[in-house]
């Protein structure tokens, strides 16, 4: 292979070396160093991509090894649609509010976990609310009902979130978790991508 | 090597496609993919076999016809491009 490969931009050396004939006034020892300047660069393009981190804890997707979710127990939370008309079998909507645990369903979001914190969605409204009329920040309640959720199931601690992690996302504590550090955008981004993963799903790109 | 027929080889968690011109440089942890000049790519393997920069900058003196102090800046200048990019460790 490619011992040879340079031989294009000789070409382009020739090339350049052609329009010297024509060219005055040039000092060469700046032109030379402007070429290997301008070769430092050695991307032309770049696509990035956000790999599928499906149920991995959060810590492991910032490590960037996705052979670690390998046996993973994490969860990646149910949809909005779970939690609005909780359908889907075995669970019932009263199943996933009680497991949350109640006042979930009659209490504004100022009065819950919350309190204290960013508040996603303006205040004056309740939870399940938010997330049924798609409010802005629904997607961070939504999470925030999933990680309740999972703190409260049979697998307690499953979500692929723990509560530091999910306050410390929510508040832009960047020095606990900084989202820059994840392939995700935003913490929203980092809740809707994962939803419905489940562990076992495949891993990685 | 043909136009048309890539030379595939695997580095770490790198996937290098080289053509004859261009070089398609996968990495399968990040999921990101980018567009090389082939020789750019080819000093990008040398550096992830840990070859001696000496023959390194020997081969970019070479290829771009420059003096071994500039190479070894042109070589610097990729080396941390590449960190930037996650290509290398």
């Amino acid at each position: 292979m490619g011992v040879e490969m340079g031989a294009d931009n000789q070409d382009q050396g020739k090339i350049e070396s052609m329009v010297d004939i024509t060219t005055t006034d040039v000092d060469k020892s700046k032109r030379r160093f402007t070429k290997a300047g301008l070769t430092v660069t050695p991307v032309i393009m770049t696509l990035t991509s956000k790999p599928v981190f499906a149920a991995q804890g959060l810590s492991n997707m910032i490590s960037g090894n996705g052979s670690r979710c390998q046996g993973d127990i994490f969860e990646g939370g149910r949809s909005y649609a779970d939690w609005e008309v909780g359908t889907n079998a075995p669970f019932t909507k009263i199943d996933w509010l009680s497991a949350v645990g109640d006042p979930y369903k009659n209490v504004l979001i100022e009065d819950t976990d919350f309190s204290g914190h960013t508040l996603p969605s303006a205040p004056g409204q309740k939870l399940v609310k938010i997330i049924k009329n798609k409010e802005a920040g629904w997607e961070i309640v939504l999470g925030y009902l999933n990680l309740k959720y999972y703190l409260n199931s049979v697998n307690p601690g499953t979500y692929f979130l723990t509560e530091d992690q999910f306050w410390a996302l929510n508040d832009g504590d960047t020095n606990t978790w900084d989202i820059a550090d994840t392939p995700y955008l935003t913490f929203t981004d980092l809740i809707i991508s994962n939803i419905g993963k489940a562990p076992g799903d495949v891993c990685g790109p | 090597m043909s136009n048309n027929v890539a030379n595939v080889l695997t580095v770490n968690q790198l996937r290098i496609y080289q053509w004859h011109k261009e070089s398609i440089v996968y990495n399968s942890e990040s999921g990101d993919m980018h567009l090389f000049l082939s020789f750019n790519a080819e000093l990008l393997i040398l550096m992830l076999k840990q070859v001696d920069k000496v023959r390194i900058i020997l081969k970019v003196s070479e290829n771009y016809q420059v003096d071994k102090q500039q190479a070894e800046l042109l070589l610097d200048n990729l080396y941390l491009e590449y960190k930037t990019l996650n290509l290398i460790d």
